[in-house]
C-alpha cells in the first residue's frame, strides 16, 4: 500500500470526511510531508472506491459549495488493519536491531 | 475574484472525460477554491499538472487500464537503468578509443566524439535519481543526446552513430516518467556494474564493434519486463504486462539494430537502420492503443439474462 493511500484510509478511520477535510488531515498525519492536490485525491478515492475500500457517505452544501463525504468500508478497515500490522512488525524488527546494535557497541571512555 | 478563479479551474477540467466532469467537476473545483490562498487569481502550475495527470488517469480508468499509469514509474526506472548502462559502456569502451595515426579525426578533448558529453550527463542522471531528483537531469541528458546531431553538423567534431543515439532517446523519453522525489538506486547500480564490465573487457573498441551491447541490453530489458509481467499478473497487480508494452519501442530499437546488418560491413546501412527504426516505432506506438482496446474488451461480458454486452 502506498503512503498516500495509507494516509487517506487512516484519515477516514476516525469519521467520514469530505475532500478538503481529507487533504488537511493527510497533511497533518504526515507532518506536512504529503500534500495531496484535489486531482490526485479524487483519483485515489475513485481507485479506493473501485477496490471497495471506501464509499460515499453523504452530500452537503456548505456556503454554496458541494461537500461530498466519504467513509471507510469494512473491507477498507480490514485492509488498513493489515497494513498497520505489517508496518508495526517492520518497526518492531528495526527497533530490535537498533537495540542490539546499541548493546554491542563498546563503551566510550 | 473567487468566481473568476473558479472559472479558471473549471476550464482545466477539460482534461477529464465529459461524464466524469459532469459528475465530479463541481466537487473538484470547490475543493480547489477551499484550498486557494487569499488573493489567488489563477491556478498554479502544479495545479495544472495535477488536473492534467488526474484527467489522464480518469481516461485510463474509463478504459479499465489503470495499470498503464501505474506501470510508468516502474518502466521509467528500467529505462533509466538501461540508458545508464549503455552510457557507461559507450563512455568507457567506445569514447576512449585510440584514433589510428593518419586518420583524419577531430577528437572532443580526451574523447572520440561529442557523445561523451551526453553519456556523462546520463551518468549524472542516475546519481540524481539516487537523491530522488532524476527527472530534470534525465531531460538534460535527453537534450544533450539530441544536441549531438546538430552540433556535429555545425562543428568539426563527430557524433555517435544514429543507431546508438535513437535507442538512447527512446529510453530517455520513457525515463522522464521517473517518480518525482522518490529515490531510485537501480540505475546507478546497473550503470556501475556496466562500467565495471566495460573496464574489464576494454580494448580498442568503437561503436561499430560494440553492436552486441545493444542486443544484450535489449535481452536484459526484455527479460526484466517478462519476469515483472509474470510476477505482477500472479499477484493481481494492475501493472500486469504494461511495462512490456511501454518498453516495447526501446527493446525493438535495441534488438533490431543487430539484425538489420547487411552485406560485408558489420553495422547497419542507413536505409536498413531507418526502416528498422520506423518499424519499431510504429509497432511500439500501435501497441499502446491496441492494449487499451484489448484491456477494455476483456472487461466486457455478456449479460446472461438480457444477452446485451455490459462492462464489468
Amino acid at each position: 500500500m502506498r503512503e498516500p493511500t495509507f494516509l487517506i484510509l487512516t484519515a477516514l478511520a476516525r469519521a467520514p470526511m469530505h475532500g478538503y477535510g481529507l487533504i488537511t488531515e493527510v497533511a497533518e498525519l504526515s507532518g506536512g510531508r504529503v500534500e495531496l492536490r484535489p486531482g490526485t485525491l479524487y483519483g485515489a478515492l475513485d481507485r479506493l472506491a473501485d477496490d471497495g475500500l471506501v464509499e460515499r457517505d453523504r452530500e452537503e452544501i456548505v456556503d454554496g459549495r458541494a461537500r461530498r463525504y466519504y467513509r471507510l468500508t469494512d473491507r477498507g478497515e480490514t485492509a488498513l488493519g493489515a497494513e498497520v500490522e505489517r508496518l508495526s512488525h517492520t518497526v518492531r524488527a528495526a527497533q530490535a536491531r537498533l537495540s542490539a546494535r546499541a548493546t554491542q557497541r563498546p563503551a566510550v571512555a | 475574484m473567487t468566481r473568476q478563479l473558479g472559472d479558471r479551474y473549471r476550464s482545466l477540467l477539460r482534461f477529464y472525460p465529459a461524464d466524469y466532469r459532469a459528475e465530479r467537476g463541481d466537487e473538484i473545483v470547490d475543493t480547489y477554491l477551499d484550498l486557494a490562498r487569499p488573493g489567488q487569481r489563477r491556478p498554479s502550475r502544479a495545479d495544472v499538472v495535477d488536473l492534467a495527470s488526474g484527467g489522464a488517469r480518469q481516461h485510463l480508468r474509463a478504459r479499465h487500464a489503470h495499470g498503464l499509469a501505474d506501470a510508468l514509474p516502474f518502466a521509467a526506472t528500467l529505462a533509466l537503468s538501461a540508458a545508464t548502462a549503455l552510457a557507461a559502456v559507450w563512455l568507457v569502451a567506445a569514447e576512449t578509443v585510440t584514433i589510428p595515426v593518419g586518420v583524419f579525426w577531430t577528437s572532443a578533448g580526451p574523447f572520440a566524439t561529442l557523445g561523451a558529453v551526453a553519456w556523462i550527463v546520463w551518468l549524472l542522471a542516475s546519481v540524481a535519481a539516487l537523491l530522488g531528483r532524476g527527472r530534470p537531469v534525465v531531460l538534460l541528458a535527453l537534450l544533450a543526446t539530441v544536441a549531438t546531431i546538430p552540433a556535429s553538423v555545425l562543428t568539426p567534431y563527430a557524433r555517435p552513430p544514429l543507431f546508438v543515439l535513437l535507442p538512447q532517446v527512446a529510453l530517455g523519453l520513457l525515463a522522464l516518467f521517473l517518480p518525482a522525489r522518490r529515490v531510485s538506486y537501480e540505475p546507478a547500480v546497473v550503470g556501475l556494474a556496466a562500467a565495471g564490465i566495460a573496464v574489464l573487457v576494454r580494448t580498442d573498441f568503437f561503436y561499430y564493434n560494440l553492436l552486441d551491447v545493444l542486443a544484450l541490453v535489449a535481452l536484459g530489458l526484455a527479460s526484466a519486463v517478462a519476469v515483472a509481467g509474470v510476477v505482477f499478473t500472479a499477484r493481481g497487480d494492475t501493472r500486469g504486462w504494461w511495462p512490456f508494452v511501454l518498453l516495447l519501442g526501446p527493446i525493438l530499437l535495441l534488438a533490431l539494430t543487430r539484425l538489420s546488418e547487411s552485406g560485408p560491413q558489420q553495422w547497419p546501412k542507413f536505409s536498413a537502420a531507418a526502416l528498422t527504426a520506423v518499424v519499431s516505432m510504429v509497432v511500439a506506438v500501435a501497441a499502446v492503443p491496441a492494449s487499451l482496446w484489448l484491456s477494455g474488451r476483456r472487461r466486457r461480458t455478456r449479460c446472461s439474462e438480457c444477452g446485451q454486452r455490459t462492462v464489468g
